[in-house]
């Protein structure tokens, strides 16, 4: 489903050069749960980045379901984006001024789904999170965990092939942490793909497999042993 | 998908409610002042557009440059002009005419008069100026000897009511007139200032009297009709100017220094919907508006705009960290840029709506105190007026767009990658909104330079010019002459230092031309002839420079009160123009010589232009006029006639009852002259009414120099507030190493210091050079000095200060582990 063949990425300032990502090869197949893990720094999150293409590498190619991405411009990038990825962030990134329902929202707003639908799957995404009765409520108003799942419904509420984290964990106590890493198991078992980044050998465990990342390198793989 | 856009935009709004009023009390403040300015200005250039047909019609003037003198614009033209020109010209469908009325109108009931502005109009008058009838027949209200037409203002002045068809009026002391019909009160923007028209036809008119006048065999012009022509519908007025030429040769007889007087008269048609906008000309009934003042008064508005739009786009930028994750979110689940600027631009918008509410009612409010200042009648009916409507929409939507645009595309250019993680904002906002300030602020400074070089021309002008007491000379007037004996005899009242009957050329209302000759080459300059009595200087406390002032003493100065036929010219005072104009550059070189000029006077009931003829120059004295500074002081010739002078000037003591004084002068004048009453002004009120214009242009700079200050100030503040957010750990910093709260204050202060002195440097050279040149539009003016601008980037500066002042020192207190802990 996705492919990276030798894609670099570095930032560049008037002063520096950053090799974020150095040289990296990757395949991802369809309805994988990859986890990629790494010390700080590593290029996890810039990695999570490119595959979700709101970065473009700097060389290399990028195979997004079946297309070469890797040289497109940002516009053209928005586009494939639409309703085929899903973000969930370590910070949650909600909305303050939206409701929960409204922050689940914006994902349908820019694919052009009727009202009346938009409604619909708002209803089944909060649902599937155990949150439709928090769907009025502000952001300011759950708790950690509870914001985090808000964003999953929010990745989810598209329907998208690839669903990305970003330590979607990161910032949450180990009850909560297991209950998202339970959702996003649950998710993938239905069929979407995900990549997770996260520093938790634990929860790594979830996934098919996971990639180990060290100064913007793969530098191992290692396939899990799914208990039956 | 706009649900969720407006949701976002009012809890955003309504999260950070003190920049959102800060922001919308800013816009509106901007909106207020932009409409009010703009319905003035709409106001000045409407004028006479309410008039059916008023595309077709002109007013017929006259610009007449005599050979060797100034020229003179005239609003006036022959009693005689109307009828010829219709007969000479086709195109011409109607002309009518008015002629100023300088009787006191009295309720024929009883003596209670009313000084009303009256004039005496042809019976078809109304056919060419359609008023609005409340009562009686307009058609042919005019066409009896004896009907009147009044307005509904000057109804309730005479009889308190306005169902006065029927009432009589007594026109001075003699003629019983009865209203015929009650019109519709002139709205401000007219040119003409009629509240009462009296007929034509009557015997007693002046336009009856003219006619007469210019019957006699012999009779020469004179300017003393207001005429309007109407052309016919598609008819050219350029066909009627090409052959105006050929008009005024044969209408216009008799010679001037030997040359067809033709040649000297140029006829003008104006559209009276410019006449208000023309430059002056002699006897406008209402002083006109200067357009170079109009567009100033755009240019400022639209300043004051920019800077309020300034806020705004700063406010905005400054609170973009709080929708950065806003605008990652929606373009990491598909937004386009496009797509976020049209949110954020719809925004700016909805911002510009809520502001133009209160901005309206802000207007509604003010308007009636607006239009007592300005002493208009400036309506502001939005939902009737379509015009109005569309230019408040256009003005909030071009606004909202403008102050948008900058936000919008900022705030769209974030990248989702890097807000989402939490990384900081582009770098280059912060210099955006710092130029915002200082632009801010250059407005401020060039307004507040502005306000003080307005301020200091006034003061020049009413004060530093004249060096009078202008509180305590009263110059009065009236239809009849003033007796000689009159001043006399008020100059002996307790109370009073001096009394002169003057004439209105040797005050400077009226032009008497002269011509002088200069003893050397004999070239002809001309000149303001000024009748005066002897105690004309004396009242106006003119000592001579060089030789002596006119005399009784003296027979050749007082020739023509003992022959007023005489042919010969009376001795001579010449103003310091005058002398230097016929080749005296040294006041003391011209005593004593003769000068060669020519002076009008009355032979055989007419004003004729005697021949040349030579006088002494008994002295010279300093210019000196009571007119605007605007005009240059002619060379006057002073001279003792037996002119009918319809003037008076009393100067009284300081400290006087003035106003006893007054009722005792008007007595004895009453006494002398029953048929008249004498009226007037101080020479404060006066020379203040010269310059309402520019009072009222340095009052509106005040005004405005005050909206642009609390503007700007709000614009620092908002700066102020941003830069100490995102130097919070820096200022922790600071304070861990040791600063004391001095310090953090000199370092915030310094950081806002810097903004205003780069306005001063921005403002000082473009204001000087804005004010330079409305100054030369003076004869005489004051100077643009040094303290000007120091005074006002001083203010600038200490208001910057003061603006930010609590809030540095509220974080200069503020502990460091507090600033730490934050970041």
């Amino acid at each position: 489903m996705l492919r990276l063949e030798r894609v670099c990425k570095t930032y560049r300032t008037s002063e520096v050069e950053t090799a974020a990502l150095d040289d990296v090869s990757l395949d991802v197949g369809a309805g994988e749960f990859l986890a990629i893990m790494g010390p700080s720094g590593c290029g996890k999150s810039t990695l999570l980045n490119v595959l979700g293409l709101i970065d473009s590498p700097s060389s290399g190619a990028y195979w997004f379901i079946g297309e070469d991405l890797a040289r497109c411009a940002e516009e053209q990038l928005t586009l494939h984006r639409r309703a085929r990825v899903g973000f969930v962030f370590q910070n949650f990134n909600l909305i303050d001024d939206l409701n929960v329902a409204e922050n689940v929202e914006v994902a349908l707003l820019y694919i052009g789904v009727p009202r009346a639908e938009r409604r619909s799957r708002v209803a089944e995404a909060l649902e599937r999170v155990g949150l439709a009765h928090r769907q009025h409520h502000m952001p300011k108003q759950l708790s950690g965990g509870q914001q985090q799942r808000v964003a999953v419904a929010r990745a989810l509420v598209t329907r998208p092939k690839l669903l990305l984290a970003d330590e979607p964990t990161g910032n949450l106590d180990t009850a909560n942490g297991d209950a998202v890493l339970d959702l996003l198991t649950q998710i993938n078992r239905s069929g979407t793909t995900i990549v997770m980044v996260t520093h938790s050998a634990e929860h790594a465990k979830r996934a098919h497999r996971i990639v180990h990342m060290l100064d913007g390198r793969i530098v191992d793989e290692q396939e899990i042993e799914l208990a039956c | 998908m706009l649900g969720n856009y407006f949701a976002a935009a009012i809890r955003n709004l309504l999260r950070s409610r003190a920049y959102t009023l800060i922001n919308l009390f800013g816009l509106s403040l901007g909106f207020a002042a932009t409409i009010l300015i703009a319905l003035y200005v709409r106001h000045e250039y409407n004028y006479d557009r309410f008039i059916e047909n008023h595309e077709r019609i002109y007013r017929v003037g006259v610009y007449i440059e005599p050979p060797g003198r100034s020229a003179i614009r005239l609003s006036v033209s022959s009693t005689t002009d109307a009828e010829a020109l219709k007969l000479a010209f086709p195109e011409i469908e109607v002309a009518t005419r008015l002629a100023r009325a300088n009787q006191r109108l009295f309720r024929n009931a009883d003596n209670e008069g009313a000084t009303v502005a009256s004039y005496w109009a042809d019976p078809n008058f109304f056919e060419v100026f359609p008023l609005r009838p409340l009562a009686g027949n307009l058609a042919n209200a005019l066409s009896k000897p004896d009907g009147v037409v009044v307005t509904r203002r000057a109804a309730h002045q005479l009889f308190a009511r306005e169902n006065v068809i029927g009432e009589t009026v007594r026109v001075g002391q003699g003629t019983v007139m009865r209203v015929a019909a009650v019109v519709e009160d002139l709205p401000s923007n007219s040119h003409l200032d009629c509240e009462v028209f009296l007929p034509g036809l009557a015997r007693v008119s002046a336009l009856t009297k003219a006619a007469e006048e210019q019957s006699r065999p012999g009779a020469l012009r004179s300017e003393n009709a207001y005429t309007y022509i109407r052309l016919r519908a598609g008819a050219s007025v350029d066909g009627v100017r090409a052959r105006l030429r050929a008009f005024t040769d044969s209408h216009v007889p008799g010679t001037m220094n030997g040359s067809p007087l033709s040649k000297a008269y140029t006829f003008t048609l104006t559209p009276i919907a410019d006449i208000h906008l023309e430059p002056r000309s002699v006897g406008e009934p209402k002083p006109g508006a200067d357009v170079r003042v109009l567009n100033a008064l755009l240019a400022v508005t639209l300043l004051i705009l920019f800077v309020a739009c300034g806020n705004f786009v700063s406010m905005m930028t400054a609170r973009a960290a709080r929708r950065a994750v806003e605008v990652g979110v929606r373009k990491a689940v598909g937004a386009t840029r496009q797509q976020l600027m049209i949110q954020f631009a719809g925004e700016a918008l909805f911002y510009a709506l809520l502001a133009m509410i209160p901005a309206v009612m802000t207007v509604e409010f003010v308007l009636p105190a607006f239009n007592g200042f300005l002493r208009r009648e400036i309506t502001f009916n939005y939902l009737v007026d379509p015009m109005l409507a569309l230019g408040l929409g256009a003005l909030m939507v071009f606004t909202g767009l403008l102050a948008g645009a900058y936000p919008a595309s900022y705030l769209s250019r974030f990248k989702p990658a890097a807000v989402l993680r939490g990384a900081t904002l582009l770098p280059n906002s912060i210099r955006v909104r710092q130029l915002l300030v200082v632009f801010q602020f250059a407005i401020l400074v060039s307004l507040l330079i502005a306000t003080l070089t307005v301020n200091r021309q006034i003061q020049y002008a009413i004060e530093d010019r004249l060096r009078l007491p202008t509180e305590q000379i009263y110059i009065g007037s009236a239809a009849a002459r003033c007796p000689p004996a009159f001043a006399g005899a008020v100059s002996t009242l307790k109370g009073v230092k001096a009394a002169s009957c003057a004439s209105n050329s040797g005050l400077g209302f009226g032009h008497f031309s002269a011509i002088l000759s200069s003893p050397g080459d004999g070239h002809t300059v001309a000149a303001r002839a000024a009748p005066i009595d002897y105690e004309f200087f004396k009242v106006f406390g003119i000592e001579p420079l060089a030789g002596r002032l006119l005399s009784a003493q003296y027979g050749q100065d007082d020739m023509l009160r003992k022959d007023s036929a005489a042919r010969e010219n009376p001795t001579l005072v010449l103003n310091e123009a005058g002398a230097r104009a016929i080749g005296y550059s040294i006041p003391s070189e011209a005593v004593g010589k003769f000068a060669r000029w020519q002076r009008g006077a009355i032979v055989d009931g007419q004003m004729q232009i005697l021949g040349m003829a030579s006088s002494k120059i008994a002295g010279v004295v300093p210019d000196f006029s009571i007119g605007s500074v605007r005009d240059e002081i002619e060379p006057t010739a002073y001279y003792i006639d037996n002119l009918p002078f319809s003037r008076v000037v009393i100067r009284f003591d300081g400290g006087s009852f003035v106003q006893q004084i007054l009722e005792s002068a008007r007595n004895l004048w009453a006494q002398q002259q029953s048929t008249t009453r004498l009226d007037g002004q101080f020479l404060d009120q006066y020379v203040n009414a010269l310059y309402v214009d520019v009072i009222a242009q340095s009052t509106i700079f005040l005004v405005f120099s005050g909206v642009a200050v609390v503007l700007a100030a709000l614009g620092l503040l908002g700066l102020a507030i941003f830069t100490v957010e995102r130097r919070t750990k820096e200022i922790g910093l600071r304070k861990v190493m040791g600063a004391r709260r001095n310090d953090i204050l000199l370092f915030l202060g310094w950081q806002f210091t810097r903004p205003v002195l780069w306005a001063n440097l921005i403002a000082w050279p473009c204001a000087y050079f804005v004010m330079q040149r409305w100054l030369q539009s003076f004869a005489y003016h004051t100077n643009i000095g040094l303290s000007t601008f120091v005074i006002a980037g001083s203010s600038a500066l200490g208001i910057a200060l003061a603006t930010v002042a609590a809030h540095a020192v509220m974080v200069a207190r503020a502990k460091p582990v507090e600033a730490l802990r934050c970041e």
